[in-house]
């Protein structure tokens, strides 16, 4: 041990000052009293007339003394010599990705590498900083830039391991942002190696090391699993499996398949080292919705053992519409593929039920009560929600449009002529797509959870409907308007984010994840961000209006990634052509390592200790 | 005094039920005293009493709560009064007395009950111990003050109840003696002895008592007034005198201060006694611990008290007297 600052140890004369409080009595003033006799079992110390009293030896100025001496040794800084990291700035890329839960080695790759990453952090010299940054499908930081090493430990606890794969590449390039312009730098990066090769240069003040974790490659796993509508019979599917054997040695196993949890397919495998298998099954049940494919045998990694699949069926689309007589809209409607167009006269629309239908299209009338769903307007009457002038806009000439608006895709809405327009005042929740000076002439906008279109005049007035560009808007309008497929979820991978598209009526959104737990979520209008998708398996979606289940659908979150599954613990590292070897040029330096902080600990304990004793005495 | 000339002498003058202390005066000769004066009111009796307080004190009587059946004639009361012929004097009508012994005469003069009394009354022996030591002559009000006062009112009531009274002052030691007298014309000076007491002397309240037990061969009812304040304790003293047959009333004197005392930072206790100082930081914490103390002293005493049978009354210097006459020692029993 030594003292970075040894003259702080001159504070060590403050010792006889505190013996020579003890030698000094505390001034008293007298105060007659009939008899001490009820006093004397409180009496603090014996009376005396010198202002000197002879020092008797007490806990209390033991403790006192022992307080002064540490004081004094904590402003003098005592430190250790320890081998620590010679750089100030260090930058740890933590693999969390699927692969990391490899448990080759006990209990898993991912805690291994936290071990690791822990044993970096406690070498630092105690001015250095870092960031760790957690390495999955996307790089985080788990912390701060800059913090320090008691910040980095605390980050690291905190750390989990997903189900992704692993974009090193996109993780270096931060880590190298982090650094730019520090001299003497060092990347740490503790992985299994299975990413693909990194394309960044590494500048040459940064020095990287590779830390690999993992010392077997003993997996299988599915690869790709993917189903295809059969094109004699399209309401049967086909499902394509590929299996791939990741391990050193050639290796057995049973794939399973499940309908909906019921067994209907399984096949034995034998694969060679580093072969693969693919397997069709066309004997899907039909009208099945979810399908498993299981491996039977267990290894390293259990997360690429199983996948899920969930199989979508399209759906068509009804579409309503609401006019006297349209031909133009009936004919650009009927055009449409998935559409199942249906139409009614305005004074009949009081009979219908507004449930059945997904789209509506208003010609020149407007419900009173406008049903919960996405709807065209054309013609409108002035309602509460939409004021109209009561002058109309004669001949008005298109002045400006939005050419890159999806409505207007491929839609030449300059040569649209008008022989009059309504005097629409455009409401504060829609934006204006064409207008003719402050007319506006197609507006488009959310009105509580409606998503609207809104054409101001009649097609009967204009030229719109002879235009080729007419079916083209028509078929845009109906592709924006169109609600989201409850059941159209793209299968996502692991830790990607979800958009859950709630129906127009939709207030609550369940999730349950594949563990059972449910999150909910309060949709306003517009689709729900689901991105805890960390665990492998089927999560299903209950949408919900006023406490009624509305709709429910089922996503997949599969681990197929080859990538993830080839668990063979790399050795080396190419980032940029460049190979980085294991462990390479870690430098360890003398370091003084401070430990006043603990001596001030034992300074606190030292002072609760006198506040008992004092008053354990005093009573 | 010759009860021959005095019992056919009643007072007979007007006034008599207005200033009854006169009677005594008139009876026992108290020659030149004009008629109708009050025979206290010298200056002893109104720097120690004030007269309003003495007329009140007329009304009552000491009570024993046991009485001697064995007894010496002429030297404790007995369940009877006297029958012997000689007259000693009169004292007025209390319910109880025997209405045979009622002087119709001087009912029928002054229309007032009055009863005769004989030499041969057997008397009761009433000793009045008052601690005197220097730490009774502290507090705000002075404890010595009212201790004197309240032994000169007890004093008074005993004689004018023909009690045969011994009063002493004690700290360490008897240190001063008045009596044996059974005269109430005895009370002016009896009112001059105890305003003539100083505070002396460090408390020993067993010595003393102790001391006073073995020298008196007549038990009787005694009246001690003390704060207590004796490190030697209090059960000894208290035990020798109950030992020797005396029916103990304890009157426990404090001052406020000392039952409540306030916050004072650093300070050196000085002893009024024995002059020893205690260094003590007096704060909340101190004081709470004081009380705690005090609680379980003054609980000891009750205690003892009650096993011993002896009548404990405490109060502090600040009571009026009178309120502790005629409210505290009458709810006790003391006083009837």
């Amino acid at each position: 041990m030594s003292l970075a600052a040894p003259v702080a140890l001159g504070f060590a004369a403050l010792v006889p000052a505190v013996i020579l409080l003890y030698l000094l009595k505390v001034r008293r003033h007298d105060l007659d009293v009939s008899s001490t006799f009820l006093w004397e079992q409180l009496r603090r110390d014996v009376a005396a007339h010198e202002p000197w009293q002879r020092l008797k030896m007490s806990i209390l100025l033991l403790i006192q003394v022992a307080l002064v001496l540490l004081l004094t040794l904590g402003i003098a800084r005592p430190f250790f010599r320890v081998q620590a990291q010679a750089s100030d700035n260090v930058v740890i890329l933590l693999d969390a990705s699927g692969s990391m839960q490899a448990t080759d080695v006990r209990p898993n790759r991912f805690a291994a590498a936290v071990a690791a990453a822990r044993e970096i952090v406690n070498r630092l010299s105690d001015n250095a900083t870092g960031t760790v940054i957690r390495v999955a499908n996307h790089p985080q930081i788990l912390q701060q830039a800059g913090a320090n090493k008691t910040q980095m430990a605390a980050a690291l606890d905190a750390a989990t391991v997903s189900n992704a794969t692993t974009n090193m590449d996109e993780a270096l390039q931060l880590a190298l942002s982090l650094n730019q312009g520090q001299l003497h730098s060092q990347i740490f990066i503790i992985s299994d190696g299975a990413f693909p090769t990194l394309h960044e240069t590494v500048p040459a003040t940064v020095a990287v090391h590779f830390i690999p974790i993992g010392t077997s490659g003993r997996n299988m796993g599915i690869t790709i699993f993917s189903a295809r509508q059969d094109p004699t019979a399209p309401q049967r599917q086909h499902l394509f499996v590929q299996v791939r054997n990741f391990g050193p040695a050639a290796a057995g196993n049973l794939l399973s398949l499940y309908a909906d949890g019921k067994l209907f397919g399984s096949s034995p495998l034998q694969l060679p080292a580093g072969g693969q298998v693919n397997k069709v099954f066309d004997n899907v049940p039909v009208g099945a919705k979810v399908v498993e494919a299981h491996l039977r045998d267990p290894d390293i990694l259990a997360a690429d053992n199983s996948a899920w699949l969930v199989l979508n069926r399209p759906t068509s689309l009804k579409v309503l519409l609401v006019t006297p007589d349209n031909v133009f809209m009936e004919k650009a409607i009927n055009l449409l593929p998935d559409v199942e167009a249906f139409k009614v006269a305005p004074n009949q629309y009081a009979n219908i039920d507004p449930g059945q239908y997904n789209l509506f299209v208003f010609d020149g009338f407007l419900p009173a009560k406008l049903p919960n769903a996405n709807m065209l307007i054309l013609n409108p009457p002035a309602t509460n929600w939409l004021s109209i002038g009561p002058t109309l806009v004669a001949h008005p000439r298109v002045t400006s449009y939005q050419q890159d608006d999806p409505l207007l895709a491929y839609v030449q809405f300059s040569d649209v002529q008008f022989q009059v327009v309504k005097n629409v005042t455009a409401p504060s929740w829609a934006s204006v797509l064409a207008q003719s000076g402050d007319t506006p002439l197609l507006l488009e906008g959310d009105n509580e959870g409606r998503k609207m279109v809104i054409l101001p005049f009649d097609l009967h007035a204009s030229n719109f409907g002879l235009l080729t560009s007419f079916p083209i808007f028509v078929a845009n309008a109906v592709q924006y308007l169109s609600p989201a497929d409850p059941n159209d979820i793209s299968s996502p991978a692991a830790g990607d984010t979800v958009l859950l598209q709630p129906l127009p009526q939709v207030d609550e959104l369940d999730v349950r994840r594949p563990n059972g737990a449910v999150e909910s979520f309060q949709p306003r209008g517009g689709p729900v961000a689901f991105s805890d998708t960390a665990a492998v398996g089927l999560y299903r979606v209950t949408q919900k209006a006023k406490g009624q289940t509305v709709a429910q659908q089922v996503f997949a979150i599969n681990q197929t990634s080859a990538a993830e599954s080839n668990l063979a613990p790399g050795r080396t590292l190419d980032i940029g052509g460049a190979v980085v070897q294991r462990n390479t040029a870690v430098q360890w330096t003398p370091a003084r390592r401070e430990f006043w902080p603990w001596v001030l600990v034992a300074c606190l304990g030292l002072l609760t200790l006198e506040w008992y004793w004092y008053h354990r005495r005093a009573s | 005094m010759s009860a021959s000339s005095s019992a056919g002498n009643p007072p007979r003058r007007p006034g008599w039920g207005a200033a009854r202390a006169s009677v005594e005066l008139a009876n026992r000769g108290a020659r030149g005293s004009a008629e109708g004066r009050h025979w206290l009111s010298g200056q002893t009796a109104s720097t120690l009493l004030e007269p309003s307080t003495l007329r009140k004190l007329e009304q009552l009587r000491l009570v024993g709560r046991r009485r001697v059946a064995s007894f010496a004639r002429g030297e404790r009361r007995s369940l009877h009064r006297g029958t012997s012929t000689e007259f000693l004097d009169y004292r007025p009508y209390t319910p109880g007395d025997d209405v045979a012994r009622v002087d119709w005469t001087v009912y029928g003069r002054l229309d007032s009950l009055v009863v005769r009394l004989f030499e041969d009354e057997q008397r009761a022996s009433v000793h009045l111990l008052l601690d005197n030591s220097r730490s009774m002559d502290w507090g705000q009000p002075n404890k010595l003050t009212l201790a004197t006062q309240l032994a000169g009112a007890l004093g008074y009531v005993a004689l004018r109840g023909f009690d045969q009274l011994r009063c002493a002052a004690f700290s360490d030691v008897v240190n001063a003696r008045f009596g044996p007298t059974a005269a109430p014309h005895a009370a002016p000076e009896l009112f001059r002895f105890l305003a003539g007491l100083k505070a002396v002397g460090a408390t020993d309240f067993n010595a003393a008592l102790r001391r006073y037990a073995a020298q008196h061969q007549q038990p009787g009812l005694v009246l001690i007034v003390s704060d207590l304040l004796s490190r030697e304790g209090f059960e000894a003293g208290l035990s020798a005198l109950l030992a020797r047959g005396y029916e103990v009333v304890l009157l426990h004197i404090l001052a406020p201060e000392e039952v409540r005392p306030a916050i004072g930072g650093d300070l050196r206790l000085v002893d009024r006694e024995t002059g020893a100082g205690v260094d003590i930081t007096l704060n909340q914490r101190a004081v709470n611990l004081y009380r705690e103390r005090y609680r379980a002293w003054t609980a000891r005493v009750e205690a003892f008290a009650a096993r011993q049978g002896v009548v404990y009354e405490r109060f502090e210097s600040s009571l009026p007297l009178e309120r502790l006459l005629l409210g505290s020692l009458r709810r006790r029993g003391v006083l009837a």
